[in-house]
């Protein structure tokens, strides 16, 4: 039976605040020391509070879980530990109840070695059909243009297979061989998968590494014609049979790459905007708007039906493939002090410690994150402050388990310490003693409220998820000023990336005679006049303005 | 004369030495039974502590408007106050397991009767708990109420009301512990009365006024009255 | 919900023999055959002038049924006026939810009949208010139409004080009976009201008017003059109906949060009729037993106020309790923060709910008091003029409850 999608507005998605939550770090319902859907299901009333219309669910299928579940083994199923199909269903139905949409991940690029589908390619003759499925060849000198993407742990893309007596293509870790597109069957057997899932309900569907999903030799393999036919077919079939449905790229490729992505509009709704995300990074740390700016002047226009996907952090390192060699050292010099902080190519650590746990700066970039053109996504726990623990291995320092409480395991599972997936953090900064949902609920200034206030605040206007953006040009770079524009409503965000108080004035004048109220406060300022408008920004201070017209008192109109 | 005295001595000495001997086991019993509880209050205690507040207890009284419980609570906290109280009720039976291990027919029948006693004694606890919630929030609604229709004495009246629903559970409560008797009945009954003739006093008191300005009202029929000339709707 | 269901059936089974109409009037309050009879010859006067060759749709209740469909009932060759016997319980004052369940009769019964307009009569049916009502609708492009009742200086107090400065406060529309339940509907808003669902442990839909004004909908009010509003069940006393209309009116701000935190300062309302001319009275205001309960308040509940008053509000009050009768003037500015501290305080569920606002109670008694001192000597024009005040300090003081609102803290000025 098919089920419609929980969103009323066709492009919902623009107007979304995404929450991504892996399910076996949020909360373990069945104290086994791992998150599952029951626990999920327990907590939405929190995310309810908290404000976020969409849950972004890291895979969560049967997986050997060598690369935290994006090795999928059935892409039809949940994983044991994460609870039954069931408790799947329970939990998105809940979800849609609390008008909260689901998005889940589509892993197309490729499989767990043990997929079944591996097994029996690398079993049958060479050229068979169920041979090519995946991508294989007698020489590991094929697609030489083709970069590694696991600098650390991989040496090559191909990797010799004993029992089929040949190489397999695989463009991340050895045990992920890569689906071979070229192969009609292989694209029908995806459709099934997205259709089995949007057939319950699924609202959203994120797609990952989808510039990779198919290999020409002579090019880099990245970004191919031939992708992009593969993607369209893809949104077709979604378009065919459901309404309401998204999907997310997940392209990590400077901006002018990432545009084809969404085609004419045929391709995919949302993508994420990678280099944006390092930037203000960069530009907080230098004081100076400029890389801000200068990214998002190279960003292109997108068709109508679309948009940008925009994050602080997520659930992998914060990537430094999209800077260039200068902006990559000078971001591990400012933002990795120990060297075990690095992995591939970026840093693996939280917002909150990224920030030096400097509160005015968390919410400065969150202000950016919630204001910017495009919707925003928040990483679990992020809301709270949570830290990251840099000696787990690979990224496994940002995937330690929600902070809810003081007590044991953080309040996360009540099963004994040793048994956890991971460990909760601990230390006096970012410990669950210190910081967590429970202490941060009750005190009315706390991140988790400060969070819950301005999510509340950013879906009261619509313009920013659906305006266009302007910068402003003021002579201090140290202050970032855009306008905000859509269908007659203007919002004035003003940001301060520097330590110290600001002064800045604002060549308002296309605004002359309106009314800056700043948001957060209802507070009306003076009203903009001809001369340039002068404002005062403390240490890392950020204003929101709604432009209002002068008022106008109304008369009483005689009718007969 | 000597061997006799002797003799003495030693029967004494061995009936002491068995009695202590006879002691000896008992004691044993009530100190590992003393030690088994407090291990045993203090995991379940915490158990019980994780799951109150799993289950957002504080909140949620908080929410029922139930303020009463963490008013007498340990650092506000309802969830502590219930967790200790468990806690002590688990050593309680330790100490009567404790107690029974001496091989006597007084404490054993103790025992029991304690035992037995014992949901009487929940019972109790948890009339008084409700009393008090219910007190407190019935004073607020009377408080409120009286002070809207200017009754003069509105926080005797909700003072009063709040001790009426107070006496009338301890008394409940008392009965169910079987403490007392019928003095409690009488004590009661004494008590309840006042309380009322009280009220009655406070009421009548208060509505003197009232009930002087409804008779004139109704002796002087064209006299405006306030609450004439006034409509709220 | 069952209820409802029974509605929809009833008025559908009975649309299929009616087919289609262009009026369909509901009149919840002929709960007997004569107040029938009476009211729909009394409409049936209006009706060739409002619709010519229109059909018409009287709703009623089914208590009246018998009699009325039998004896006075239109012949078989009169199809221009139906009758038709459905559930409906009388409307009480200011009882969102009677009025609610009457309105979802009526509009589900307006959908299935293809009425151009709707209309209920809660209070007593009258002609005139039927044309002033319906006329607009039909003929002028509103989506809905609510009286304009004229009322003497110390009437519907809690209208004047409350519900009409903090609607158009909040939703930026100088509509001077919000809560009027006579009004006549477009088919339009009427489908938006259909759509709404009971918020999650609330009964009603709220407000059909805010529901009009949120939606950007066309309303407009008519002169109704002194004409009566429906009756209540009984004598309640006043810290009833101010609770149960602060309810009402605080629910439905809470629903319509996202909506009205956009809207500033307000609009007048198209308004049609002739207003009724008032006589200037002046008689003195008795209002020594109002103070007085004033006084008790500030004595006994001042730690209950203190839960959901900030401090400044709070000594402004005792402020107020300390001065002697004549120059007892509660300035609106403290009435208003009173009142955005008090619908603060039920958002964020300080104390039970009910008591709260039933606390209330002694301020507003102090806000009448204050009130009728001051424009106890006032012309109707003066009055008029005063309330209008009240009502721009609302508006004023809405960025103190917007800010609040949306950056809840108990650390307040």
């Amino acid at each position: 039976m098919k089920t419609a999608g929980s969103a009323r507005d066709p492009l919902w998605y623009k107007d979304a605040v995404i929450y991504e939550v892996p399910v076996k770090a949020f909360f373990d319902a069945n104290n086994d020391g791992i998150g599952d859907f029951p626990g999920l299901f327990q907590k939405l009333d929190y995310l309810q509070d908290l404000g976020v219309t969409c849950l972004w669910l890291l895979p969560f299928f049967p997986s050997p879980l060598r690369d935290d579940g994006y090795d999928i083994s059935d892409y039809m199923n949940v994983h044991p530990s994460y609870g039954t199909m069931e408790d799947f269903r329970k939990f998105l139905n809940a979800a849609h109840l609390r008008g909260i949409q689901v998005m889940i991940e589509l892993v197309v690029n490729h499989t767990s070695d043990q997929h079944p589908w591996f097994q029996s390619a690398r079993e049958a003759a060479p050229g068979s059909k169920e041979r090519n499925f995946y991508v294989w060849s007698d020489t590991d000198r094929k697609y030489e243009g083709a970069r590694i993407i696991f600098t650390d742990t991989e040496k090559s893309n191909w990797t010799w297979d004993p029992v089929a007596k040949a190489y397999y293509w695989h463009r991340f870790f050895s045990h992920q061989p890569d689906l071979n597109y070229d192969n009609p069957d292989v694209l029908e057997e995806v459709l099934k998968v997205m259709r089995y899932w949007l057939d319950m309900g699924v609202d959203g569907l994120r797609l990952d590494a989808i510039p990779y999903l198919v290999e020409r030799e002579g090019t880099n393999c990245e970004n191919l014609p031939d992708t992009h036919v593969v993607l369209k077919k893809i949104r077709a079939a979604m378009d065919e049979g459901y309404e309401g449905r998204m999907i997310l790229a997940e392209a990590n490729q400077w901006p002018s790459d990432v545009r084809p992505y969404f085609g004419d509009g045929d391709e995919c709704h949302l993508a994420f905007h990678f280099p944006l995300m390092p930037r203000i990074f960069m530009a907080l740390r230098l004081e100076d708007r400029h890389p801000i700016v200068d990214i998002l002047a190279q960003t292109p226009e997108i068709p109508e039906n679309c948009q940008w996907g925009l994050f602080l952090r997520n659930h992998d390192e914060l990537t430094l493939e999209m800077v260039n060699e200068e902006e990559r050292d000078y971001m591990y010099l400012a933002y990795s002090s120990d060297p075990r902080m690095r992995i591939n190519v970026g840093i693996r650590r939280r917002l909150a410690p990224l920030m030096e746990n400097n509160s005015r700066r968390i919410e400065l970039l969150n202000s950016l994150l919630l204001s910017f053109p495009g919707t925003p996504i928040v990483y679990y726990g992020d809301e709270i402050g949570m830290g990251d623990n840099i000696h787990l291995g690979d990224r496994n320092g940002v995937r330690t388990p929600m902070q809810w409480s003081g007590d044991r395991n953080a309040g996360f599972s009540r099963a004994a310490p040793e048994t956890l997936y991971s460990p909760v953090i601990g230390d006096p900064v970012y410990g669950y003693g210190a910081v967590n949902v429970e202490s941060q609920t009750g005190e009315a200034s706390s991140p988790l409220n400060w969070m819950r206030n301005m999510i509340a605040l950013r879906k009261l206007f619509r313009v920013f998820g659906r305006g266009e953006m302007k910068f402003l040009d003021p002579a201090n770079r140290k202050i970032l000023a855009y306008l905000r524009r859509a269908g007659g409503e203007t919002v004035l965000c003003v940001a301060n990336l520097s330590r110290f108080a600001q002064p800045v004035e604002l060549d308002l004048q296309q605004y002359q005679g309106m009314r800056p109220v700043e948001m957060l406060g209802y507070v009306e300022f003076p009203v903009i006049g001809a001369q340039p408008y002068p404002l005062s920004l403390g240490p890392y201070g950020f204003f929101w303005f709604e432009l209002q017209e002068p008022r106008k008192q109304g008369e009483i109109q005689a009718g007969e | 004369m000597w061997t006799q005295i002797q003799q003495a001595l030693q029967e004494s000495t061995a009936r002491v030495l068995m009695g202590f001997v006879r002691l000896v086991p008992g004691l044993g019993a009530l100190i590992v039974a003393l030690l088994i509880s407090a291990v045993a209050a203090k995991i379940f205690g915490f158990l019980l502590k994780r799951s109150l507040r799993g289950i957002k207890f504080d909140a949620k009284m908080a929410s029922w408007g139930i303020s009463g419980l963490s008013e007498i609570s340990p650092t506000g906290s309802p969830t502590l106050l219930v967790v200790r109280f468990v806690s002590w009720c688990i050593i309680l039976v330790g100490v009567l397991i404790g107690i029974a291990a001496f091989d006597a027919t007084l404490t054993q029948q103790m025992v029991i009767r304690m035992f037995e006693y014992f949901p009487n004694f929940l019972v109790a606890v948890v009339l008084l708990f409700f009393g008090n919630v219910i007190a407190r929030f019935l004073a607020r609604g009377v408080l409120i109420g009286a002070v809207n229709h200017n009754l003069p004495y509105a926080r005797l009246l909700s003072l009063g009301v709040k001790w009426l629903v107070i006496v009338l559970t301890s008394a409940m409560a008392l009965e169910h512990l079987g403490i007392g008797g019928r003095i409690v009945d009488l004590a009661f009954a004494i008590l309840f009365g006042g309380i009322v003739l009280a009220l009655a006093l406070a009421v009548g008191l208060g509505s003197k006024d009232l009930v002087s300005r409804s008779l004139e009202n109704q002796t002087f029929q064209g006299r405006e009255k306030s609450e004439e000339q006034f409509r709220h709707l | 919900m069952a209820v409802l269901d029974t509605i929809t059936q009833e008025t559908e089974g009975h649309a299929d023999r009616t087919g289609e109409a262009d009026l369909v009037v509901a009149l919840p309050s002929c709960q007997s055959r004569e107040q029938l009879d009476d009211a729909v010859a009394g409409l049936r006067t209006v009706l060739p002038e409002l619709l010519p060759n229109g059909k018409t749709v009287i709703l009623h209740p089914d208590t009246a049924v018998a009699a009325a469909s039998e004896d006075a009932g239109p012949s078989a060759a009169d199809t221009s006026l139906q009758l038709l016997a459905v559930t409906m319980a009388p409307v009480e004052r200011y009882h969102q939810q009677s009025l609610d369940q009457g309105l979802r009769a009526l509009l589900q019964a307006g959908r299935t009949l293809n009425a151009k307009v709707c209309v209920m009569m809660s209070s007593e049916p009258s002609a005139e208010s039927l044309r002033g009502l319906a006329d607009q609708v039909l003929y002028n492009g509103f989506d809905l139409s609510v009286p304009l009742y004229a009322r003497h200086k110390f009437d519907s107090l809690i209208n004047r004080g409350i519900v009409y400065p903090l609607t158009r406060a909040l939703y930026g529309a100088r509509l001077h009976n919000p809560m009027a339940a006579d009004m006549a509907i477009s088919p339009q808003l009427a489908g938006k009201y259909l759509q709404s669902q009971p918020a999650a442990g609330q009964t009603d839909c709220g407000w059909i008017t805010t529901n009009a004004l949120c939606s950007g909908l066309q309303v407009c009010q008519v002169h109704r003059g002194f004409a009566p509003l429906p009756g209540v069940s009984e004598a309640v006393d006043l810290s009833d109906s101010l609770a149960q209309v602060l309810s009402t009116l605080l629910l439905d701000a809470e629903r319509n949060a996202v909506c009205w935190q956009r809207v500033r300062g307000s609009q007048g309302v198209r308004t049609f009729g002739r207003p009724e001319p008032e006589e200037n009275e002046s008689a003195p205001a008795q209002v020594g037993e109002m103070i007085e309960t004033f006084h008790r308040g500030c004595k006994d509940l001042l730690d209950i106020w203190a839960t959901a008053l900030s401090p400044a509000t709070l000594l402004n009050l005792k402020k107020l309790a300390k001065l002697p009768e004549d120059q007892f003037r509660l300035p609106d500015g403290v009435w208003v923060h009173a009142l955005y501290d008090f619908m603060l305080g039920h958002r964020q569920r300080v104390i039970n709910r009910e008591h709260l606002l039933r606390a209330m109670t002694p301020i507003y008694l102090a806000w009448v008091a204050s009130y009728a001192l001051e424009v106890q000597t006032f012309s109707p024009a003066a009055v008029v003029n005063r309330i209008e005040t009240l009502g721009a300090a609302f508006e004023d003081l809405k960025p103190y409850l917007l800010s609040r609102w949306r950056w809840p803290d108990r650390f307040n000025p």
